[in-house]
């Protein structure tokens, strides 16, 4: 009888009879992750949340481009430190991974990816790092030179790389393949639709870049571990004419897939169930806003502590209490990540 | 004409330039303390600005100074210092380099030091002067007040710190490499971007016969510099402070600009 010796946790019924949905059963780590270890992170807007965690715990944080000392924090997060280990902005799709990887290891430039605005320069890769964006061409390229040095650092340093996956949805400059994490005109630059395609990636494109990706890193970290996550928050808006509801239960649908083919096929990579904590029938929607897209800090917190609950000797914290969890009661919290994607936003109050 | 100056140990300038050129139509209220300038105050709804802190009271009666000055009376303020100097910048730049700023050239080759933009440094700095005193008082006066402010930044720092044997590294770099000049253009632009929305209100910018090439204050204006006692001159390694012939010239420029606003 197949189903005879499994645990509980893989019967719904008994998950449903138990308060807390076994939700700390969630995740079984398929490597130990210890103290001093050195971790990066990489994604969408959650990873900002996950690095925050990172941050306080005992594992070493990779800060590979970190602000000065004494420039405030909020002045520093707007300029894009302190959000991710690097300053590459929100990597939302595994096609921008890949480039990012690949411009990286071979310090590619691609000077054509240049916005401008107001007679500002801004760094197309990473058009949100730089709010009020460059003085000259010159300068983006060697902002882009000095950052793209030293993300490769961080890449031959790290001991386990956590990615979150966002969306499947981008835009890309025709002629050369370079991928934009928003879409031309949003932040800056404009939109040409000679010159700009919209992209949205299915299956057998993101496991591609995925695994292109992570064959580049490990030409230079043969040991790395990487931890995959995908990412929550629902999308701002999609290109694709469908409705928003639809066109994200496909993104997060191909994602989740991506995610656990790949972690099932490789040793050393583990997929965490952040999606499901979030956005899982038995949870959702506690853990939203009343925006039901950006995550309640209790949602992040439950979030951390199943992580470091599975992950012992990280970070006291206790297992998550979902009895204690509840949603901000006055519904006036805001998300506090730096997302470009939710620029979009604005598109539908027009 | 009435005027209220509010300020740190920078005021000593204006005082001593007072004392040695008495100027008969100026009627001047100090309001000073020496360090981070006088911390504890209140404006009344009339105007009428105050401190009553027993630290401040006591400062005050040393200097000769009333703890208590009616703005409403006074036709101008001049708020100095207490903002941001190029001595802020070396914190806010930390190992960073700015694209394009002479000193960056050296620091990049040996790949050390990481790019900051000048929008982000300047981010920096107007952070620090919205959270100096300066801007408190400014605040202060114009929720009650519409006379003109002018705004005098602390002075560069003087050109004797060249030779003193083991301090200040970052500025002599920045001297030697141009940077201080683009420090200061930098923190004329925070300036600017801080108090910009402020009505009335006008930065003056340090006498250009006083600064060096290399952006620093020449000496002659800061030798026998005082501070707020102006019976003591400054030990020999205060590179801090402007002297009366500096101060003179604020005083000229504090004219100027009152003709120009005044009535």
């Amino acid at each position: 009888m197949p189903y005879h010796d499994l645990p509980k946790h893989a019967f719904w019924s008994a998950c449903r009879r138990d308060a807390q949905f076994r939700i700390n059963d969630l995740y079984a780590p398929k490597f130990a992750l210890t103290p001093g270890l050195r971790v990066a992170t990489i994604g969408s807007c959650f990873a900002q949340h996950i690095g925050r965690a990172m941050r306080q715990s005992r594992l070493t944080y990779i800060e590979a481009e970190p602000a000065p000392d004494r420039m405030p924090a909020e002045i520093a997060q707007k300029f894009g430190y302190g959000l991710f280990s690097g300053r590459y902005g929100n990597v939302y799709t595994t096609r921008q991974l890949h480039q990012l990887v690949d411009d990286a290891l071979n310090a590619r430039l691609r000077p054509a990816a240049i916005w401008t605005k107001d007679g500002r320069y801004y760094d197309a890769l990473r058009p949100n790092v730089e709010p009020e964006g460059l003085g000259s061409v010159d300068e983006v390229k060697a902002h882009r030179a000095d950052h793209l040095a030293r993300i490769r650092a961080m890449f031959g340093q790290m001991d386990v790389l956590i990615f979150t996956l966002g969306l499947t949805e981008t835009w890309a400059d025709r002629a050369t393949g370079t991928i934009f994490p928003s879409a031309p005109g949003v932040i800056a630059g404009s939109y040409d639709p000679a010159r700009h395609a919209f992209v949205n990636m299915g299956f057998a494109d993101v496991i591609e870049d995925l695994h292109a990706a992570i064959g580049l890193l490990r030409g230079i970290n043969p040991a790395l571990k990487i931890l995959l996550t995908v990412s929550p928050v629902p999308l701002a808006a999609t290109a694709t004419g469908t409705h928003a509801l639809r066109a994200n239960t496909y993104s997060k649908s191909v994602l989740r897939a991506v995610a656990e083919e790949i972690a099932r096929t490789d040793p050393a990579i583990d997929y965490f169930p952040s999606y499901e904590i979030i956005t899982g029938l038995p949870f959702a929607p506690r853990f939203y806003n009343p925006d039901l897209r950006t995550v309640t800090a209790d949602g992040v917190d439950t979030v951390m502590r199943v992580f470091f609950a599975n992950q012992p000797g990280l970070l006291d914290l206790d297992a998550p209490d979902l009895a204690a969890a509840v949603d901000d009661p006055d519904g006036s919290a805001t998300d506090d990540v730096v997302c470009e994607e939710q620029l979009l936003d604005a598109f539908s109050r027009l | 004409m009435r005027v209220c100056v509010i300020g740190n140990s920078h005021v000593g300038m204006l005082i001593k330039s007072l004392a040695e050129t008495p100027q008969d139509d100026l009627t001047c209220h100090f309001f000073a303390a020496p360090g981070a300038g006088p911390d504890v105050f209140a404006i009344t709804p009339a105007g009428v600005l105050s401190t009553d802190d027993p630290a401040l009271v006591k400062q005050f009666a040393t200097f000769r100074m009333s703890t208590a000055v009616d703005l409403a009376a006074c036709d101008l303020i001049v708020v100095v210092a207490m903002m941001a100097s190029l001595f802020q910048i070396k914190p806010l730049l930390g190992d960073h380099v700015i694209h394009g700023w002479p000193g960056s050239r050296a620091a990049l080759r040996n790949g050390k030091s990481g790019l900051l933009s000048e929008s982000a440094l300047c981010a920096g700095l107007v952070e620090q002067i919205r959270a100096g005193l300066a801007y408190r008082y400014v605040t202060a006066i114009r929720a009650v007040q519409s006379t003109p402010i002018l705004v005098v930044r602390e002075p560069a720092p003087s050109a004797t710190l060249l030779d003193v044997p083991g301090k200040h590294p970052f500025l002599k770099r920045a001297a030697a490499s141009g940077d201080a000049l683009a420090c200061q253009a930098m923190l004329t632009r925070a300036h600017l971007a801080a108090f910009a929305g402020t009505d009335n209100l006008t930065i003056l910018d340090q006498p250009a016969q006083t600064l060096t090439p290399q952006g620093l204050t020449e000496h002659g204006f800061t030798a026998g510099a005082v501070r707020l006692d102006t019976r003591f001159a400054q030990p020999g390694s205060d590179v801090l402070h402007a002297n009366a012939t500096y101060g003179s010239l604020i005083w000229a420029q504090i004219r100027t600009a009152a003709a120009a606003q005044l009535p």
